[in-house]
C-alpha cells in the first residue's frame, strides 16, 4: 500500500469528507516535490520553496523556538508538517491547521506518514474563510503564520485577519437586518428560525412577514382555473408584496436584506431593494431541481446562497452570479432539544419508528415496506386511503413546531428519508442534507437518514448519525437499532453534539454575515459607526451637564440607537418613572402624533 | 391661601368653548384664585376670548413640524423641559385641571408635579389614570354613550365641584369694526344665515347640495343672505356649496379669509348658525347666536351639543346613531335623515315666531330634533320638539 493510500484509509475514519475531495483529484496540481538535502521532502509550488531545502526539520524547530511556541494552537499553512510537528510536541490539546491548497494536501499526504498528526491536527483543507470564522472558536487561536504559505496565499489569510476583526467589530454593535419571509412553505420556519438566530447575534431585525397573507394568495390562486389568469394575478401579487418589503426596507433602513427562498421579490422589487444601496442576499433553501425560479432572480441579488454545490454552482456562474456559496441547513437549538414528555404525550407520539413530513410520492412508496413496524407518521399531504395513509396521526393537519420537538423527542428510531417526486425510495443522486437532520440530532434523537452527497462532511457517518443506502438496507437496520437501544443513544448524543458545535442558524447566519460584509467591512464600520455618531452627537447636544446628558450616558458608544430605543428600554424597564423619561415618553408621543 | 390653578386643554377649539363655564365657575368657588390655561398654539388667538383667564400659557410644539433640516428629538425635549420649568416655577399651582385625554398631557402633570389633579394624570409607571369620579366617568363615557346624559361641559364642571346650574358656555365678543377687506355691505335689517358646512371629519358632514338646498330656499322664501365659514381647506367646499346654488350672488364665501376676531364679529351679526358639529358652532353659541346644530357619524348632542338654551339640534333617528368609536362607518346614511326642507321650515318659523316650533310632526320618524333650554333643575339640556311615546329603546337604551 502506498503512503497515500495508507494516510486516506487512517484519516476517513473522521474526517470522510476530506478523504472523498482529495480522492476527486488525480494529481497534486502544480505542487512539486523536491529532496532537502538531508533527503527530507519539501513541497514548492510557484517557485516558493515551502521549507528550508538543507534542514527543514531542524530550520522549523528553530523558527517555533523563536516565535514562543507555547500555547500554539492553531496554525497558517500545512507545508508537509515540519513546523506542525515541533508545535504538537510542545502542547497536548487539539490544533487546527488552515490549509487553503488541496493539491499541497494531497502531495502531504503522498509523502508524509499522517499518524504522527492524528488525532490532534484538525485539519481545515481549502475551505471558506467565513466558514472557519463561523464554526470554529477562533477567539482562542493562537496562530502561527507559516511563512511561505502567507506568501503564496496572502489574499486568503488578509480575509481570515478581515474576518477576525469583523467578528470582533459585529459583536459589539448590532446590524440592522430586514428578513423577508416567504408567503409559505417549507422554507417559511427557516425564515423564522433565522431572524430569531440574528437576534440571538445581538443583532437588530425586522420582519417582512409576508406569511400573514398566505391564505390570500392560495384564494388568490383558486380564482381561476386558466392558468395563464392565475399567473398574471401572482404576478400582481408579488408586485404587491414586494411594494410591502421596499416600504418596510425603506423605513427600518437595513444595513443587509435577506430573503429566504420562496420569498415574493421578484427582479423589480430586488432592484428596488438594491436601491437602498444596501447588500440584498437571498438563502435558497430548496433543491434547484425541484425549483427552477432561481434561474429569474440568482443574477439579481448581491449574494446567492444556496444548499448544493457542483452543478448548480456551474449553472449559477453561467447565470452570472459572481461568488454563489454554499450554505448548508442547521438547527436552531432554543426550539430543537432533548425534553422530557408528559405520560400523555409519550402515549400520543412514542413510536419504535416515527416520521415527520410531507407525503411526498417516495415516501409514500417507501414507507409501505416498513408496515410490518410500530409506525407513526406525521404531517401533510398525506394519501390517507393507502395502507400508509393509515398510520398518519393527524389527518394530515399542520404539525406545530413545538410538536415536531417532541415527535423527534420521542420516536425510539426517526426516519429521515430525504423528498422526491419521483424515485421509488431512497434518490441515489441526493446531494443536500434537509433541516430535519439537523433538528432531530438536537433533540437529542436518534435518525436514520438516507446516504446524501454533502452529509460526511457535516456528520460522521456510524458515529454521529446512522445511515441507510437503501429500501433493504433501512430495515435491516431499523431492527438492528430497535435490538440495540445503547448504540442509538451513543450515536444520538455524539450528533447532537456535534450540531450544537457546527450546525446551529446562529453560526450559519454568522457565516452569511461574514460572506457578505468581509470585502466590505470598511462600508459596514463606517455605516454603523456614523449611526453611533448620530447617537453621540445626541448626547453632546443634550449637554454634559444636564440631566437628560447623564440619562443618555448609558447609549454612548452603542450602535443605531434611536429615540425608539430608549423608549423601549424605559417601557421595559422597573420602578418608577424618572422626570427625564416621562419628557421623553412625551417627545416620542409628540413624533408619533406628528406621524 | 388663594389657589393657583393650572387648567390644561390642548384638544379641539370645540373643548375650549366647552371649559368656559368650568373657568368661570372656579371664579366664582375661588375669588381670589390665580386661573391660567395652558392651551396650544393653534388656539392662542381664539383662547384670548375666554373669559376668566388670569394668565395664558402657550405650548408652542408645532413650531417642531415641517422644519428643514427637521428637528432632532433633544430639540423636543429640551423645549419641552424648559418650557414646564418654566410653568412649575413660576406658575407654583396647586391645583391642576387636565381637560385633556391624551398620553401626552397625563405625562405632562406628573413633570409638573402638582399634588392636587383633576383629569387624565399618569402613574408611576407611565400609564394613564384619574382618581376624580367625573373624570372617571370621562373616561368610560365613550363606551357607554347611548346611556350618557351629561354635555361635556357638565362633566367639566362636575369634575371641578361645581354644580352646572345656570352655566351656559360664553366667549368675549369681539370690540370694534372687522378690519377693512371683510366689511361687507349689508343693510340692518337683512336676514343673515351663517353656514358652517366644514367639519375636520369627513363623515361628520351634511353634504354640500343640501346646504344649498338650504341656502337657496332661505333666500327665496326670507330673501336671506347667507354666509359661508370655514378654514381656508374648506374652500373648495364652499365653491361646491355655491356652484350647486341657484342664487350663489345671495351667497359670500368667507371660507379662509376671517381672522378669529372677524369670524366672532360675523358669527355675531348673523341671526342664526347651520353648522355641523364643530368648533364654530360652540364659539356661536357661546356669542349668544342661536344654533342649527348637524349631528352625524360619532358626533352626539348629548355630548357635544350646544351648551346655550335657545338652539336646535338635529339628529338622524336609526339604530346605529350614534356611531361607536370603535365603529368608522362607510355608509354614512345618517345625513340623508335631515332634509333641507324640514330644516329650512323650522327657521323659517323662528324667525316669524322666535320659538321652535314644527309645522307637523308626519314623515319624522327617522329623525330627532331637539331644542336646548333650561330644564326643571336649571340645567341646560336637550328637548325634544317631537313629541312620541318613548320606546323600550328610550327607557333601556342599552344595545347589543
Amino acid at each position: 500500500m502506498d503512503l497515500l493510500t495508507q494516510n486516506l484509509s487512517l484519516l476517513v475514519a473522521t474526517r470522510p469528507d476530506l478523504v472523498r475531495r482529495v480522492k476527486r483529484r488525480s494529481d497534486e496540481g502544480r505542487v512539486t516535490v523536491e529532496k532537502a538535502r538531508n533527503g527530507q521532502p519539501v513541497p514548492r509550488l510557484d517557485e516558493i520553496n515551502l521549507h528550508s531545502t538543507y534542514q527543514p526539520e531542524a530550520e522549523a524547530a528553530r523558527a517555533i523556538q523563536e516565535f514562543s511556541r507555547k500555547g500554539i494552537n492553531a496554525v497558517y499553512g500545512l507545508g508537509f508538517g515540519y513546523h506542525v510537528r515541533e508545535i504538537l510536541k510542545a502542547g497536548d490539546g487539539p490544533v487546527h491547521i488552515i490549509e487553503p491548497s488541496l493539491d499541497l494536501f494531497r502531495a502531504f499526504l503522498s509523502h508524509i506518514d499522517i499518524r504522527e498528526f492524528l488525532p490532534r491536527c484538525v485539519f481545515h483543507v481549502a475551505e471558506p474563510v467565513e466558514q472557519i470564522l463561523a464554526r470554529q472558536k477562533h477567539r482562542l487561536w493562537k496562530v502561527y503564520p507559516h511563512r511561505p504559505t502567507l506568501r503564496l496565499h496572502p489574499v486568503y489569510f488578509e480575509r481570515m485577519e478581515r474576518g477576525k476583526n469583523l467578528a470582533d467589530f459585529m459583536l459589539a454593535r448590532p446590524l440592522r437586518i430586514l428578513v423577508v419571509h416567504p408567503v409559505a412553505g417549507g422554507s417559511l420556519p427557516t425564515s423564522r428560525y433565522c431572524s430569531q438566530a440574528f437576534r440571538n447575534l445581538g443583532h437588530v431585525v425586522r420582519e417582512v412577514e409576508s406569511d400573514a397573507f398566505s391564505s390570500g394568495h392560495d384564494h388568490l390562486r383558486s380564482t381561476s382555473k386558466d392558468p395563464v389568469r392565475t399567473a398574471a394575478l401572482s404576478r400582481r401579487f408579488m408586485d404587491l408584496l414586494g411594494e410591502m418589503a421596499a416600504v418596510a426596507a425603506d423605513e427600518f433602513r437595513p444595513d443587509l436584506i435577506l430573503a429566504l427562498a420562496q420569498a415574493p421579490l421578484n427582479p423589480d422589487s430586488i432592484r428596488r431593494l438594491q436601491t437602498l444601496g444596501v447588500p440584498v442576499a437571498f438563502w435558497f433553501v430548496e433543491d434547484f431541481h425541484v425549483f427552477p425560479y432561481w434561474e429569474e432572480v440568482a443574477g439579481v441579488y448581491d449574494h446567492f446562497f444556496t444548499l448544493q454545490q457542483g452543478e448548480f454552482h456551474d449553472r449559477l456562474a453561467a447565470a452570472g452570479v459572481k461568488r454563489p456559496y454554499y450554505l448548508p441547513q442547521a438547527c436552531s437549538p432554543d426550539v430543537h432539544k432533548p425534553m422530557g414528555l408528559s405520560a400523555g404525550d409519550r402515549a400520543r407520539y412514542e413510536a419504535d419508528l416515527s416520521f415527520m413530513g410531507a407525503g411526498y410520492y417516495n415516501r409514500q412508496q417507501a414507507f409501505l415496506k416498513l408496515l410490518d413496524f410500530d409506525l407513526k407518521i406525521w404531517g401533510t399531504e398525506w394519501n390517507l386511503n393507502s395502507p400508509v395513509g393509515q398510520r398518519v396521526q393527524n389527518d394530515n393537519r399542520r404539525v406545530s413546531g413545538e410538536e415536531i420537538v417532541k415527535i423527534y423527542n420521542a420516536g425510539r428510531v426517526n426516519l429521515n428519508l430525504h423528498s422526491s417526486r419521483y424515485h421509488e425510495g431512497v434518490n441515489p443522486e441526493g446531494d443536500f442534507v434537509n433541516p430535519r437532520t439537523f433538528e432531530i440530532a438536537a433533540c437529542g434523537g436518534f435518525q436514520l437518514v438516507d446516504r446524501r452527497e454533502e452529509l460526511d462532511a457535516l456528520f460522521i457517518p456510524d458515529k454521529e448519525i446512522a445511515l441507510f443506502e437503501d429500501l433493504a438496507g433501512l430495515k435491516e437496520k431499523i431492527a438492528y437499532y430497535l435490538a440495540h437501544p445503547g448504540e442509538r443513544e451513543r450515536i444520538a448524543l455524539a450528533g447532537r453534539h456535534r450540531v450544537l458545535q457546527e450546525h446551529t442558524l446562529e453560526q450559519r447566519m454568522l457565516e452569511l454575515l461574514f460572506v457578505v460584509f468581509i470585502d466590505r467591512s470598511e462600508w459596514l464600520e463606517s455605516r454603523v459607526l456614523g449611526r453611533e455618531n448620530m447617537g453621540n452627537r445626541w448626547i453632546e447636544q443634550a449637554g454634559e451637564g444636564t440631566a437628560l446628558g447623564r440619562y443618555l450616558e448609558r447609549y454612548r458608544g452603542q450602535a443605531g440607537w434611536t429615540l425608539d430605543t430608549v423608549v423601549e428600554d424605559i417601557q421595559q424597564g422597573e420602578g418608577s418613572l424618572e422626570p427625564e423619561e416621562c419628557l421623553i415618553l412625551m417627545v416620542d408621543q409628540f413624533f408619533k402624533r406628528k406621524e | 391661601m388663594a389657589r393657583k390653578i393650572l387648567a390644561l386643554s390642548l384638544t379641539r377649539m370645540g373643548d375650549l368653548v366647552q371649559s368656559t363655564p368650568l373657568f368661570a365657575g372656579l371664579r366664582e368657588k375661588y375669588p381670589g384664585a390665580k386661573i391660567a390655561v395652558m392651551v396650544s398654539s393653534d388656539f392662542q388667538e381664539f383662547a384670548r376670548r375666554v373669559p376668566g383667564i388670569d394668565e395664558l400659557i402657550v405650548l408652542d410644539i408645532r413650531q417642531f413640524m415641517g422644519r428643514q433640516p427637521p428637528a432632532s428629538w433633544i430639540d423636543v425635549y429640551q423645549y419641552l423641559e424648559a418650557f414646564l420649568e418654566r410653568v412649575k416655577t413660576e406658575g407654583n399651582y396647586d391645583l391642576l385641571i387636565n381637560l385633556s385625554h391624551s398620553r401626552l398631557s397625563a405625562l405632562m402633570t406628573r413633570v409638573l408635579g402638582i399634588a392636587d389633579v383633576r383629569g387624565f394624570a399618569c402613574n408611576d409607571v407611565g400609564e394613564r389614570v384619574t382618581h376624580h369620579p367625573w373624570m372617571q366617568y370621562f373616561g368610560i363615557e365613550p363606551f357607554n354613550r347611548r346611556l350618557n346624559p351629561f354635555n361635556l361641559v357638565e362633566i367639566y364642571l362636575r369634575s371641578g365641584a361645581l354644580d352646572p346650574q345656570n352655566r351656559v358656555i360664553v366667549l368675549e365678543p369681539a370690540h370694534g369694526e372687522p378690519p377693512a377687506d371683510t366689511q361687507l355691505d349689508f343693510g340692518d335689517d337683512e336676514i343673515l344665515i351663517g353656514l358652517q358646512a366644514g367639519s375636520s371629519l369627513k363623515g361628520r358632514r351634511w353634504p354640500a347640495e343640501r346646504f344649498a338646498e338650504l341656502a337657496d330656499q332661505l333666500i327665496e322664501r326670507l330673501g336671506a343672505r347667507v354666509l359661508l365659514f370655514g378654514v381656508s381647506s374648506e374652500t373648495k367646499l364652499a365653491e361646491t356649496i355655491q356652484n350647486a346654488m341657484r342664487h350663489r350672488e345671495r351667497a359670500v364665501d368667507l371660507t379662509g379669509k376671517t381672522s378669529i376676531d372677524q369670524l366672532m364679529h360675523w358669527l355675531g351679526r348673523v341671526r342664526l348658525l347651520v353648522s355641523n358639529d364643530t368648533g364654530t358652532l360652540h364659539i356661536a353659541a357661546a356669542l349668544g347666536t342661536p344654533v342649527v346644530g348637524l349631528y352625524f357619524a360619532h358626533a352626539h348632542p348629548y355630548e357635544t351639543g350646544p351648551f346655550h338654551p335657545g338652539s336646535l339640534v338635529f339628529q338622524a333617528r336609526i339604530p346605529c346613531a350614534p356611531c361607536s368609536y370603535a365603529v368608522e362607518c362607510e355608509n354614512v346614511v345618517c345625513v340623508d335623515k335631515v332634509r333641507p326642507r324640514l330644516v329650512g321650515e323650522l327657521i323659517e318659523t323662528w324667525l316669524r315666531e322666535k320659538r321652535w316650533r314644527l309645522e307637523r310632526e308626519d314623515g319624522l320618524e327617522e329623525v330627532d330634533i331637539y331644542e336646548t333650554r333650561w330644564g326643571g333643575d336649571g340645567r341646560c339640556v336637550l328637548a325634544p320638539l317631537i313629541r312620541r311615546p318613548p320606546t323600550i329603546e328610550d327607557v333601556l337604551p342599552l344595545r347589543g
